[in-house]
């Protein structure tokens, strides 16, 4: 029996189902001009028919609704680097800056972008000006109701949670969260004298102590964390599609492997084996997908257009480092999805038209 | 340039999206993960108290910690 409190969700979801299919209105044509039609026929399907993407369009969380912002304000940035305008400038700018409301990786994106635009100062400026007037005004709002000047201060929270907690318990062979109460007992006595950004700041140097004490460990913790993002592929959820309860909250307690593991896939295949199969292909898509991302990089590279290959090494290997900060988990690769879609589309043509313009307007 | 997608990409994307909103309809309880209660309550606050807040009492705290899309902890 549906509850009203579902059937009220039911608006949100169709609204993600169809930002899905904008999405691929959205990329299609910055794929088509990097690789052509077969170019952007294999980029379009990786960034818009990843199962990881699809499962997660009907979901009541953001991933959807930031990929559509992200991806719009990535083509209007490239679009701008080729041949910039006013109106480029505002929707590349204004869409990195909602995105890093978000999720603030975005934000670090946008300063890629900024620092390969600086060749004209003015397109930099431009750039810089969009970008960051949405999450300075965040800045303001913080700054009006803590005193302090801060973006978020969740990131010192979730160093302590989870990169120093997890280091601590693989040397000690505890598990994560026993670890976490011992760490975070004297913290939280302080908690009710002090405010929220003082707190959080003791959380990051608490961190940084466990950090520096542990760091094999905590190198060791986000090279497993670096693994879930890139070779994660949230089977849960694709048995979470056929059943009326949550495979996760279903089966968690009588399997401890599926809370330990964030994505359990070991535990998955073993309880439903059927998956199997499943399982596989995705990994050959995914090996596929990073195979052709790597030779797009090197055919931009080639073709003379490195600050578009590094801009997208770049921006895939920060996204990387920042999601292992929570620990890895499968979802957030989805941030890093656009840049891979656009090295594979690259990937099919060794000239692509990026940039050509500007190349050709520097020769004459 | 070709801006518009060819008709077989579009056709493929409104039955991929539209398969996953009629598989919503079937198991609706499984919309909603851990991360979307708070985003669900952040929302339930704005629309009745006009505060970004994730607070159940009438304190009404502002969020400040992060945004909606951070994972919660």
């Amino acid at each position: 029996m549906l509850t009203n409190a579902q059937t009220s969700l039911y608006p949100a979801v169709a609204l993600q189902c169809l930002m899905g299919i904008l999405l691929v209105i959205v990329a299609w044509p910055v794929m088509y001009r990097l690789g052509g039609s077969r170019g952007a026929v294999l980029g379009t399907v990786f960034l818009c028919f990843d199962p990881l993407v699809v499962l997660h369009q009907n979901l009541i969380l953001t991933e959807a609704l930031y990929l559509l912002i992200f991806t719009k304000a990535l083509v209007a940035a490239l679009l701008y680097l080729d041949d910039p305008s006013l109106y480029r400038a505002a929707v590349a700018g204004v869409g990195l800056g909602l995105a890093a409301l978000i999720k603030p990786t975005a934000l670090v994106v946008g300063g890629l972008f900024i620092l390969i635009s600086f060749k004209d100062w003015k397109k930099a400026l431009w750039l810089a000006v969009f970008t960051f007037s949405i999450p300075g005004l965040w800045v303001v709002r913080n700054w009006n109701h803590t005193g302090f000047p801060v973006y978020t201060v969740q990131g010192n929270f979730t160093l302590l949670q989870y990169t120093a907690a997890g280091a601590m318990a693989l040397d000690t062979g505890r598990q994560r969260e026993d670890v976490l109460k011992e760490l975070e007992a004297p913290l939280i006595s302080e908690a009710s004298t002090t405010g929220v950004v003082p707190l959080s700041l003791a959380y990051k140097r608490k961190a940084v102590a466990v950090i520096r004490q542990h760091s094999v460990a905590t190198l060791h913790y986000m090279a497993m964390g670096a693994v879930r993002v890139l070779g994660g592929t949230g089977l849960e959820m694709v048995v979470d599609l056929f059943k009326s309860q949550s495979v996760r909250e279903k089966e968690s307690l009588a399997s401890p492997e599926l809370q330990i593991s964030g994505s359990g896939t070991w535990a998955l295949l073993k309880a439903y084996p059927l998956l199997i199969p499943l399982q596989g292909m995705y990994m050959v898509f995914l090996l596929g997908g990073y195979a052709l991302f790597v030779k797009g990089l090197r055919d931009l590279f080639q073709s003379g257009q490195w600050r578009l290959a590094a801009l997208a090494a770049a921006s895939v290997i920060l996204i990387l480092v920042i999601s292992t900060i929570p620990g890895g988990y499968y979802r957030l690769r989805l941030p890093m999805m656009p840049f891979l879609a656009l090295g594979i589309a690259a990937a099919t043509r060794k000239k692509s038209q990026f940039f050509i313009r500007s190349n050709e307007r520097q020769l004459h | 340039m070709k801006l518009r997608p060819p008709n077989g990409i579009l056709a493929l994307a409104i039955g991929v999206y539209g398969a996953m909103f009629f598989l919503a309809l079937r198991t609706p309880s499984n919309l909603v993960k851990t991360d979307s209660q708070t985003y669900l309550l952040l929302a339930e606050n704005l629309r009745t108290h006009h505060v970004f807040s994730t607070a159940t009492t009438a304190s009404w705290t502002r969020m400040c910690t992060g945004f909606p899309g951070i994972l919660s902890t």
